[in-house]
């Protein structure tokens, strides 16, 4: 059968290509490596009551393991000795800082597990070159995206107050408003955004201030106007508004959260044909430098024999992650003229500070995240040091220590039980509050994705390996994070002495990797991945530098196009879904004109 | 199995069941009508012995029959008794704790080197969730007054609202 495109991947990008590729009656083939377990209610419920069982609940945990195809769990983690790689996971960790986030190979991708927070970049974060002198700048304006974005936004869903959102210089279009009411913002967030009223903190020489205020999500809310929230896929009365089961990331029970199996049950299926259990091994590169086949490999089990096919079509588009789309491109050698595929690996290094509440803080209730900081996402310090957003978790100190389970082992295994332990648990737990802070990093052709003939997986496919480090501008704005946790726990009454900024294994790290800040103190600083891989194959102005021209298609191969968060030149500081959904919404017409 | 609301025996009445229930409410702090209406007594009763053995268990709930009946009806005294025949005792306390922890949490947490050093390591004696249910009946969510991660959903907007202990104009009630 002759296609007229292959989709590689079927997450949120790989889905939005395909359903507005078939829309136009287009022949479109999605190859997902993983399984369709979440297509039916029932598979999908089945992914509830993994995650139920799992002693650790992280990211990866509610969906099976994959021998076939492997993805990181957090649990790989291991503190990097140096010149030692780590190989306990999937990928190959050569440091000497671990890359720590973690994606899903499965039908709807990291989708399944993501937070649903989709924020817009601001405007300046596409001319951080041109405007404060680092990274690079994009081959797109805000301008240019502004429309896709409410494409994006209405296609996934999203929940917000454009009032909450003119920040920044971020405009919307003309009579606009995203499709449903903002997410009632939780009793923490109330309590943080009273207490910081009027706060400022000092950053490079200026006041900035420090204000809570609503996140855009997409997650189910109240309907504005004539749209009508997408309930779960096989049970569309479910999931018509989040119901705080607060558990947006592993997985959200009723599929309130937007995932991309709502778009993969979208797509007109006359069109679109979706195979799983198929991972893409190779591109074929014609003599005219077209992409003349794609291999894959067929499993029927995980672990068990495979078959590899070929497939052709007018056009190939990547769709497979920021790792998976560069480790392809690699593996078949193509569209690296510009040496820049798998370099300028980027992601939100995540640093976070703690404390308990002299009063409740009513932790523990609604999805993990309704408000956030957003007030030092730009401003000129970005000259200096990284901007960030702050979010304020809802469920009390989430990652730092895996509450509940921490408390409640340390309080029996103090000597405390019946009423005493009651006691003591239904006082602290919801008084823990925890600031996040999401950091830009910048790109660096050192942070890559490389691969290597000595690590293949299972089915004999290239394992990624991973060099990742943190340049002082990012080191920086950690230290200066911690004027803003300082200001807010100051704000909330909470002692110096009762704050808490560094990750529980700080005391690992060596003396000789501290880091020493322009006031010549010392720290030792760590930080965990937030799951937002960019860079990989960035999109640019020219051959030499990028990737990608700013349709995502290669330079190289006419008829190939490399979509997803890994075309983001500079990472910005928004979650960067919403953003890599726009860009590729701002692709499509290009495609169509390859397939006139 | 016994009736939720069926009268409590006197301590030296209480069938083995009645005793691990007795148990199981004054090591959590819950009532014992709380911790039937979890609907995981039978499951945790099913569950303890074949992960230490019916002797260790038999032994167990013999330990805690004589404290009871030294403790009954002066909870300071009990709770003092508790501490002393069962939390610091080397075979007892683990058991102990174990039991406290998996009505909080649904977690058997696998046993201290030391005991099984001493008592055997069996294959059950691992570090899991015992079950969906044990997970969603965690009495920790009841404890800090909301519902477990991924269940129980308390509905839309609810997590606006003033929580626990505090009033509609945000003053903090006496507990």
């Amino acid at each position: 059968m002759q296609y007229d495109a292959i989709v590689v991947g079927g997450g949120p990008i790989g889905a939005h290509v395909a359903k507005k590729l078939g829309d136009a009656k287009k022949r479109v083939l999605v190859l997902e490596a993983g399984r369709a377990g979440g297509l039916t209610w029932e598979g999908y419920r089945t992914y509830v009551d993994s995650f139920y069982t799992q002693l650790v609940k992280d990211t990866n945990s509610p969906y099976p393991m994959n021998a076939s195809a492997p993805f990181p769990h957090e649990t790989d983690l291991a503190r990097i000795a140096k010149g030692t790689p780590d190989l306990t996971g999937y990928q190959v960790q050569n440091g000497p800082q671990a890359f720590a986030s973690t994606y899903l190979r499965q039908l709807g991708g990291t989708s399944l597990h993501w937070l649903g927070t989709t924020p817009r970049f601001v405007p300046h974060d596409f001319h951080m070159r041109t405007k404060y002198g680092v990274g690079v700048d994009w081959p797109l304006t805000y301008a240019d995206l502004e429309p896709y974005y409410r494409e994006a936004e209405f296609s996934m869903g999203v929940s917000a107050n454009r009032l909450d959102q003119e920040m920044h210089g971020v405009w919307f279009g003309e009579g606009y408003d995203y499709p449903m009411e903002r997410i009632p913002q939780s009793y923490s967030d109330q309590v943080l955004d009273r207490a910081t009223d009027g706060l400022t903190v000092d950053f490079a020489g200026r006041a900035y201030p420090v204000g809570v205020s609503s996140l855009a999500q997409a997650r189910n809310s109240i309907p504005r106007g004539t749209y009508r929230p997408v309930g779960a896929v096989g049970n569309p009365e479910m999931g018509q508004r989040c119901e705080g089961n607060s558990a947006c990331i592993p997985i959200c029970p009723v599929q309130a959260k937007y995932s991309a199996l709502k778009t993969i049950a979208a797509c007109d299926h006359d069109y679109v044909t979706v195979t799983c259990q198929a991972v893409v091994s190779r591109l074929i590169i014609g003599d005219s430098g077209r992409i003349t086949g794609v291999e894959y490999i067929q499993y029927e089990t995980e672990g068990g024999n495979t078959t590899t096919q070929t497939v052709s079509a007018t056009i190939v588009v990547l769709a497979g992650h920021a790792i998976e789309n560069a480790k392809l491109l690699l593996a078949s050698g193509a569209s690296n003229g510009s040496d820049q595929v798998g370099r300028n690996l980027m992601d939100h290094p995540f640093s976070y500070a703690w404390a308990l509440a002299p009063t409740t803080m009513g932790s523990f209730r609604g999805p993990l995240q309704t408000s956030g900081i957003e007030t030092l996402r730009d401003g000129d310090f970005r000259r200096q040091f990284a901007a960030f957003r702050v979010d304020l978790s809802n469920v009390g100190w989430d990652i730092v220590n895996y509450p509940p389970d921490s408390n409640v082992n340390d309080a029996v295994n103090a000597g405390l039980f019946g009423r005493r332990l009651r006691a003591k648990l239904a006082d602290e737990l919801p008084r823990q509050v925890r600031l996040g802070y999401d950091l830009e990093q910048l790109p660096e052709s050192r942070n890559r994705v490389t691969i290597s003939n000595e690590f293949r997986d299972a089915i004999g496919c290239f394992r990624p390996v991973i060099d990742y480090d943190l340049s002082d501008y990012t080191w920086q704005s950690m230290v200066e994070s911690m004027k803003v946790s300082n200001a807010v726990f100051e704000r909330l009454g909470i002692p110096p002495e009762g704050r808490f900024f560094e990750a529980p294994n700080a005391d690992d790290i060596p003396d000789e990797e501290n880091y020493r800040a322009p006031d010549g103190k010392d720290y030792k600083l760590n930080f965990i991945g937030a799951g937002h891989h960019v860079g990989t194959h960035r999109m640019g102005v020219n051959r030499f530098e990028s990737v990608t021209n700013r349709d995502q298609r290669s330079w190289d191969h006419e008829n190939l196009y490399i979509a997803g968060c890994g075309s983001f030149p500079t990472i910005g500081t928004a979650n960067p879904t919403l953003t890599a959904i726009a860009v590729t919404l701002r692709s499509i017409p290009d495609m169509l004109r390859q397939l006139r | 199995m016994s009736e939720p609301a069926a009268p409590v025996p006197p301590a030296e009445q209480e069938t083995s069941l009645q005793l691990f229930v007795s148990l199981s409410a004054t090591l959590t702090g819950f009532a014992r009508a709380e911790v039937w209406g979890t609907g995981m007594v039978p499951q945790y009763f099913a569950v303890m012995p074949s992960i230490v053995g019916d002797t260790m268990f038999a032994d167990f709930l013999d330990r805690w029959r004589d404290t009871y009946i030294r403790g009954q009806g002066d909870d300071s005294l009990l709770d003092e008794l508790v501490l002393s025949q069962l939390n610091a005792d080397p075979t007892f306390g683990p058991l102990t704790r174990n039991l406290a922890s998996m009505w909080y949490l649904g977690v058997w947490n696998q046993l201290p080197g030391d005991w099984r050093n001493v008592h055997g390591a069996r294959a059950g004696d691992m570090s899991h969730v015992v079950s969906a249910k044990a997970f969603t009946e965690g009495l920790v969510w009841k404890a800090m007054h909301t519902h477990p991660k991924g269940a129980k959903q308390p509905g839309f907007g609810s997590w606006a609202l003033p929580p626990h202990g505090v009033t509609e104009q945000g003053r903090a009630n006496a507990v």
